[in-house]
């Protein structure tokens, strides 16, 4: 059985379609991705899934459940968690304090023992920052445990909200253009970093993975959906998709009208 | 004097009690009210009922003036969070809040004697004993700030959606927040009318929610020990100032406005007062200072 199946969905604002009739789907442990020139559609897509924007038409179903019915905090219960386009960390936070609230979005404690301190509370932030401290030393972030989120040098900022995400163990790990503004050298740390959270995880967690550069996709994904305009363009693997003269089209026809 | 002296105690005891419960609210959850005085009208209300007709003891009507303000916090908190109402929508639909409350008391007559409020209400708020429930209300502030609870609601704070999607029931921390305020708030409104023994429904005014609001900010969003700080000078300053007598709130004002001006992240910024911080900052003058001697000397 597929982990998420998404049919036929169509997403509107106002009088416009920015996803219209798509599907998709992913099996677990399985990592996709997804490309498509700007306003495809793609990060609406992921809003879809994790509840911030209502359904037109369609249906999106997790886990055997239709996500119609859960509200964003509870679809990330599920086990969907995802990164955003434009960075969105607890910027005044640390890192560690970042990674703790993926760990337990719910105090794990009643509100007594928080005013009171008193040794239960104290146990479980222990526990929760050991915790942090594990997930932040398998992605080689531990040295920045104790700095402000805001203040880190972008590149590791990516990496810290993928932390975070992968933090609340998911099944499903959304990533939205994870190597936006970053140089080359760091896209290739990038792809690696990627891999590697994919090949070890608990959860047999599946990814699918936004990016506009197509050398990152290629690189990690066998399997390409293509999105223009809110639509399915195509699917297949990298060598199809680059050869598709309607991928080749659409992305020339994005760069003349950007011109 | 020594009145004096501990008049004022009680008034910065009093008004620092309220701002713990607001730094929950402002500081750490990102809600900006200009209505909390409402919340302790209720408290101050509740709890003279309470003490009054029932015959409780200080602690408990104080308590009990917490839980009511609470209550009311969870019947406003429910439809305003649930509709994700925030920034200036909040603040002045709080503002409304707080005129809803005291109209409403105004019109009451039973118990309550309409605008003409109550008046011989035992003084229980010795200087010392508001003090420790002050002292206190910090201690468990500060613990509760530092606990996920204080954490989740920082997290909201600072960037909202993604707090939602990792998890976080927003509408349901908020209200929680909203309803710690509110806590705070009433036991202050209760310290407040066992001090002054009578209070009306105008004793609690859009001034006094101003100046809470105005100790967060002063204090530091994310801070407990700067609002603390902030609170207890904002509560003397116009007794500091009343050698100019008239012209005390025009400088009152002007304070403000400087302090928003070179310190608009607020006393504290988003950091705690502490003996180690205290060194640290000292530490880091001297060797400043002794760079400076070093490049004079060669
Ligand atoms: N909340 C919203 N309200 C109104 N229109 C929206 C909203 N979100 C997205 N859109 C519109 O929907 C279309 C698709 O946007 P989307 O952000 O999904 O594109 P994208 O494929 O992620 O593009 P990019 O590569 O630039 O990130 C765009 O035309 C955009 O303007
Ligand atoms: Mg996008």
């Amino acid at each position: 059985m597929s982990l998420l199946e998404v049919k036929n969905l169509t997403i509107q604002f106002g009088g416009l379609k920015a996803i219209s009739d798509v599907d998709l789907e992913i099996n677990p442990g399985e990592m996709i991705g997804l490309i498509g020139p700007n306003g495809a559609g793609k990060t609406t897509l992921f809003n879809a899934i994790t509840g911030v924007v209502d359904i037109a038409q369609g249906s999106i179903t997790f886990d055997g459940k239709n996500l119609s019915k859960y509200k964003p905090n509870q679809i990330a219960h599920l086990g969907i968690s995802r990164t955003f386009q434009n960075i969105r960390l607890f910027s005044k936070m640390t890192a560690e304090e970042n990674v703790s609230i993926g760990i337990s979005s719910v105090a794990d404690y009643d509100i007594i023992s928080a005013f009171l301190g008193l040794p239960n509370a104290r146990k479980k932030d222990r526990e929760t920052r050991e915790k942090a401290r594990e997930y932040l030393a398998q992605v080689n972030l531990l040295e920045y445990k104790d700095a402000i989120a805001g203040s880190l040098p972008y590149g590791i900022q990516r990496k810290l909200e993928i932390a975070r995400a992968i933090a609340t163990r998911p099944k499903l790990l959304l990533l939205d253009e994870p190597a936006a503004g970053m140089n080359n050298e760091e896209t290739m740390e990038l792809i690696e970093f990627i891999r590697n959270i994919h090949r070890h995880n608990e959860t047999n967690m599946a990814i699918i993975l936004i990016e506009h550069h197509l050398e990152v996709v290629m690189n990690l994904c066998s399997d390409i959906t293509v999105l223009n305009l809110g639509s399915v363009l195509t699917r297949g693997n990298p060598e199809e998709v680059q050869n598709n003269p309607a991928v080749i089209k659409a992305y020339i026809g994005e760069r003349r009208s950007r011109a | 004097m020594y009145q004096y002296l501990s008049g004022i105690l009680t008034i910065i005891a009093i008004n620092v009690t309220a701002v713990c419960g607001l730094t929950v609210l402002t500081g750490f959850t990102g809600l900006f009210s200009m209505g909390h005085a409402g919340f302790m009208s209720l408290g101050a209300y509740a709890s003279v009922i309470a003490m009054l007709y029932w015959h409780f003891p200080f602690i408990p009507a104080m308590i009990f003036g917490g839980l009511a303000a609470a209550l009311v916090g969870l019947i406003v908190g429910y439809p305003t969070m649930k509709g994700k109402m925030r920034g200036d929508t909040f603040a002045i639909a709080m503002l409304g809040f707080s005129e809803t409350v005291r109209l409403g008391l105004s019109n009451i007559y039973p118990y309550i004697n309409g605008a003409l409020g109550i008046s011989d209400i035992p003084r229980y708020s010795e200087a010392w004993v508001v003090t420790l429930i002050a002292a206190f209300c910090v201690y468990i502030t500060y613990r509760y700030t530092r606990s996920k609870h204080g954490r989740i609601a920082l997290s909201i704070r600072d960037e909202e959606t993604a707090a939602e999607l990792i998890g976080v029931n927003i509408t349901w921390e908020k209200i929680k927040s909203f309803m710690i305020s509110a806590f705070f708030c009433g036991m202050a409104g209760c310290m407040y009318a066992c001090y002054y023994t009578f209070i009306t429904p105008n004793t609690f005014s859009t001034t006094t929610s101003n100046n809470l609001l105005a100790a967060v900010v002063f204090g530091g969003m994310g801070s407990v020990t700067g609002p603390t700080i902030a609170a207890a000078i904002l509560a003397m300053l116009p007794e500091m100032l009343r050698f100019v007598q008239k012209w005390r709130l025009v400088l009152y004002g002007a304070v403000m406005i400087l302090v928003m001006l070179f310190r608009p992240e607020g006393l504290m910024g988003g950091r705690e007062f502490s003996i180690k911080g205290i060194a640290r900052w000292f530490r880091k003058i001297f060797s400043k200072l002794n760079r400076r001697a070093g490049e004079v000397s060669k």
